[in-house]
Formats: C-alpha cells, structure tokens, sequence
C-alpha cells in the first residue's frame, strides 16, 4: 500500500491539533447521524400534525415543530443524509474530474493543456452559483441533479491544483528514472505521479465538500435544490424565513447544522493540510 | 574494441519566449556534439555546470528529444525506433541521477522501486521478482531487509546503491552516471566509485559518466570530453588530458583542480567573467571572450574538432587555420 504520508509526523502532529481533532469529531458525528437516523428521530419527518404548529422548543419537540406541526428534530437528523450525500457526490464528481484533466495537463502539455485550461479559465469565469441556476431551471430539481450539476461545476480548482503538482513532479528525477525503465505514460501517472500529489487533492476535496454543502442548502432554499417534503437544511430554513418573527427556531436550528458541519469540513481539511504540509513543521 | 555509442552533431535548442508578446530567444544547451565511445569504456564529460552536459545526457537517453543530429546504440538509430523498440532499447541504457533524495519515489518501497524494471519488461514477478530483489541489493552491498522499508529511512550514499541496483536490474550495457557522486560525502564517494568499478569488471559495463569533479574522472575515466557552451571542445584519453591539456579553457579547467603536494602545485589560471548565456553564444570560437590566449582569428572563425594523434581538439593555436 502506498503511503500518503509521513504517517508518524502526521499522526503526531495531528493528534496535537486540537481544532483539526474537533473538525474530525463533528464529522464523524455527522456520518453517524446520517446513518442511524432512522433510530435517532424521535418522529417521522413527514408525519404532518395539525393540532401541534409551530411549537417552541418543549420536552415533546426539543427543537420545536414546523408550520404543518412535524417535529423539527426530526427532520434535521434526516436533513444530515441529504446534506452528506450531496456533499461527498459532487465533491466525487469534481475531484475525478479534476483529477483526470489536471493530471492530462500537466503530464502531457502541450496543445491538450492549453485546451483544459482554456476550459478551466471559461468556467471560472462564469459566475458559478447562477450557471447552477441556469441548469437546474431545465432539469428536474432532484437530489441527484443537484450533486451532477454541482459536481460539474466544481471541479475547476482541483483540476488546476492536479495540473501544478504534475508540472513540477513529472520533472522529479524518479519520475525520469521510471522513463528511462521503459515504463508507460499511465504507470508513471499513477503510480509515481499521483500518489505523490494526493495529499493536497484530499485536502482540497474536504474543503471542496464544505462548499458543497452550502451550495446545495443555498439551492434548497431557493427552492430550486431539494424538494419537499423530503427534509434539507435548506428547505427548512424557507420555511423558517416565512415565520422568522414567530418562530425563531424554525431557523436557529437548521442554520446552527449548517454552521456546525461547514466548520467541520473546514477544521479536518485545514488540520491535514498542516499536518502533511513539512514547509508549516517549522514550529517543532 | 567496438563502438557502443556514437553521435553526429547532436543538438537541444528550447524555445522561451519572454511574455505572451515578448521577443522569442533560443537557448542552444547542445550545439552540435560528436563523439564515439567504445564498450566497456567509461567515457567522461566534463564541463562547467550550464554547459549541457546534462542535457546531452537526456538526449542519449531519449527522456528529452533532440533538435537535430543523430545518435546510435550498438549500430541502432536511436531517434528512428517506434515505442516497442525504444522500450526494448531501454533495458540496456540505464541511469542514475545526481541527487539520490530525488531518484527514488518516496511512497515506493525499496523491493518496488528495485523490482520496478522488472516488472515492466516482465522478467520477473512474485517469490522470484523478490529474490531477484535480494540478489541485486546484495550486490550493491545492502541486506534484504531494506526492501521493506522506504527511501526516507536511507542515507544519501545508501540511496545511490538503492538506485544503482535499480539500473542494474536488467543487465544494461551502458550507465549514464549524470554527476553520480557530487551529492555525497567525500567519504561515501570513493565507496561508490569502487561499487560502480567492481561492477564494470564484473558485468562488462560500459559508462557514459558526466560530472565536473575532476579527480574522480581522473582517477575513473579512460576518455575524457571536454563540454563549454553546448560543443566539445577537446577530447581525449583521460591520461593525454591530465597530462598535456591543449585548449587553453581544459588548461584552466584542470588549473582549478587542488593538488595537495605543493611541489606539483599549477599556477591557477583565472578566466575573466562568467560563462557566456547559451542564448548568446559569441562569434567564432565561442571561448574567445574569456580565452587568456585568444588572437586575431579566434572571434571571427569557428575553429573545428580536428582530430590529431587520437586526441581531438577545437583550437586555433592547436590547429593553425
């Protein structure tokens, strides 16, 4: 198995870190929420209960009830599944592409490169948020549209960060010997191209991810992302902008989950950055 | 003794332009060099750094395509093979670098690394591709335990054995050794010098070896290239060059070498300036401008490699015009 990183400066610096170690925590937390939703609500997030609308927190409804009574708690545990799923799909999408077409690049160059960038730079300069827009208005507003549409739409940054660590590795004496060896363009690609640059793609797909998640609870809120009734973060908070003077919680608690996993993402990329970048091992 | 490896006024240019509008300049690292070596023969070039001799080596070695001239490997045209022949080609010309922290992958270990040339030709694989493994690093004197750990546990002379079991894998006929010694401790240097003599007699190697440390070509080399500015400008057995230099810039060169024995002890010839920028080579000879014996045809006729007596060498004192 290749290593990815100086494992035991990693670890040990790591494990020193204690925001990266909080990032981790929450994330963790969030894939188990996800995963044990069902078991966790209290309620069913789609059981509409006309005699409780728009509860304050209470011991029932610990985060209080909706405009058609469904109980809040709820409907955020389940909300984490939408938000997790969107967020690692698209960064999926976005990092194999970035991958491939930053690895092309900067390995072949030439006229295959000015084509990707050429690319790169034509998409970055369109605003991305309203090209979603302009998308999602022809598609069905799925789940699955969105993490395609966002997923397609991200991918410029990681291709362009693949691209610079091939420009500078590919010239690496290693890599020189592998060709003299003999060995083909896609062995030295994978294997001594890319396991070398893997640690600076992670850590732009977590970060990539954090982006993610606000872009689809952007989209949901707007209407255009997730559908009711199934529960998002996003769509929740529409329903909380129209009660905003009566019902504070309706938007505190899905904002707070938002809040809480961008910062999440955030710490745990940031830690592993600094963990696995030696040029920021100076201080010890 | 036959020939191994012959060039006919090989040549690199690389196009740079300065800025997207910007006047586009060429840097001629390799301007046209010839020179035949012979198997079994460690055939050095010398040259200060920016000379090209290291790119005249990636020409060689095919890791960098050549603007113009020929090349041949044991009768072979080395820039008229398709892919299966160049890959087949490869498995006997080997390198090593310079610096050993660059050479090896980092996230490869030592028994992929070495068994790498291996499985690319598909010669071994498994038990065997592992034993095959064990016997190359036992002959560059490192036990089998090494093939599990990874490059960053090896010091630097450690490494330089790892990658010289790596190209001796597949029984090359010749090495090109691109400054093998100079990232190394004196005293790790003579180490590899005596492993890559050892193995010469043993495997019947021919090097092709470029280095600006005189001594160890000195001591190494059977023929000497002298490289200024992309072109050879004398060449010789390594005992006529040590002995009688004849251009004026070998002269200076070997001037700069320190002799302990203060009897032997050269006057230092300084050359004025610095080395010319291979983007502006000057007229005629292109060592004139710092020549200490430069005369009156020497900025406007470019002298020739004439050979005389089995030394070459491009000098208008040498060889009147």
């Amino acid at each position: 198995m290749p290593k990815l990183f100086e494992q035991s400066v990693f670890w040990q610096r790591f494990s020193h870190n204690r925001l990266a170690l909080s990032g981790a925590a929450i994330i963790l937390a969030l894939i188990l929420v996800a995963l044990l939703a069902p078991f966790l609500a209290p309620y069913d997030p789609a059981v509409i209960d006309r005699a409780h609308i728009l509860e304050g927190p209470n011991l029932k409804h610990w985060f209080g009830t909706d405009d058609l009574g469904r109980d809040l708690l709820s409907r955020i545990l389940y909300g984490t599944q939408i938000s997790l799923l969107v967020g690692c799909l698209a960064v999926g999408i976005s990092t194999l592409i970035g991958i491939l077409l930053g690895a092309v690049a900067g390995y072949y160059g030439g006229w295959i490169d000015r084509l990707v960038m050429w690319g790169v730079n034509t998409m970055l300069a369109i605003p991305t948020f309203f090209l979603i827009l302009a998308v999602i208005a022809f598609l069905d507003p799925s789940i699955w549209n969105i993490m395609a549409v966002i997923g397609f739409t991200s991918w410029m940054g990681l291709t362009r960060l693949v691209r610079a660590e091939f420009l500078s590795l590919k010239e690496r004496e290693f890599v020189l010997a592998a060709r003299s060896l003999g060995a083909r363009d896609r062995r030295i690609i994978f294997r001594h191209v890319l396991v070398n640059s893997l640690a600076p793609v992670i850590v732009s797909a977590i970060l990539g991810v954090a982006a993610a998640v606000l872009v689809e609870s952007s989209l949901s809120f707007l209407g255009i992302g997730v559908q009711p009734p199934t529960p998002s973060w996003g769509n929740i908070l529409t329903a909380g902008k129209a009660n905003i003077e009566i019902a504070w919680w309706l938007s505190v608690f899905p904002g707070l989950a938002i809040l809480v996993t961008v910062l999440g993402y955030n710490l745990l990329g940031d830690g592993i950055r600094d963990a696995s970048d030696p040029r920021l091992w100076s201080g010890r | 003794m036959p020939e191994l490896l012959r060039t006919e006024a090989l040549a690199k240019h690389f196009d740079s332009t300065a800025g997207l509008f910007g006047p586009k300049t060429v840097v001629r690292a390799v301007d046209g060099v010839s020179f035949s070596m012979q198997k079994g023969e460690v055939f050095a070039v010398v040259g200060e750094s920016g000379c090209g001799k290291s790119t005249l080596a990636r020409v060689i070695l095919r890791l960098t395509e050549a603007t113009a001239g020929k090349a041949w490997f044991d009768g072979v045209d080395l820039f008229g093979l398709n892919r299966a022949e160049l890959k087949a080609l490869r498995r006997r010309m080997q390198v090593i670098f310079q610096d050993p922290f660059a050479s090896l992958n980092p996230r490869m270990r030592i028994l992929d690394a070495v068994g790498e040339p291996l499985v690319i030709h598909k010669e071994a694989s498994g038990p065997e591709l592992r034993q095959r493994v064990y016997s190359l690093l036992e002959r560059v004197g490192l036990p089998n335990s090494a093939a599990e750990r990874y490059p960053h546990e090896f010091s630097g002379g450690q490494r330089q054995r790892i990658c010289i079991a790596r190209a001796m894998a597949l029984e090359p006929d010749l090495i090109v050794a691109d400054e093998p010694l100079s990232a190394l401790d004196v005293s790790i240097q003579a180490q590899v010098i005596n492993l890559l003599d050892d193995l010469r007699k043993q495997h019947h190697l021919s090097y092709l070896l470029i280095s600006h440390d005189l001594h160890v070509v000195q001591h190494f080399a059977d023929r000497v290239a002298v490289m200024y500015l992309g072109v050879i400008v004398e060449e010789g057995t390594a005992e006529d060059i040590f002995n009688a230099p004849l251009h004026p810039y070998t002269e200076a060169l070997l001037s700069a070498v320190p002799e302990p024995d203060p009897e032997k002890r050269r006057h230092r010839i300084v050359l004025p300036g610095d080395v010319p920028s291979p983007t502006q080579i000057p007229s005629g000879c292109r060592f004139h401008p710092r020549c200490p014996k430069s005369f009156e045809p020497c900025d406007k006729v470019v002298p020739g490699l004439i050979e005389n007596q089995g030394r070459r060498t491009a000098c208008h004192l040498v060889n009147p015009v």
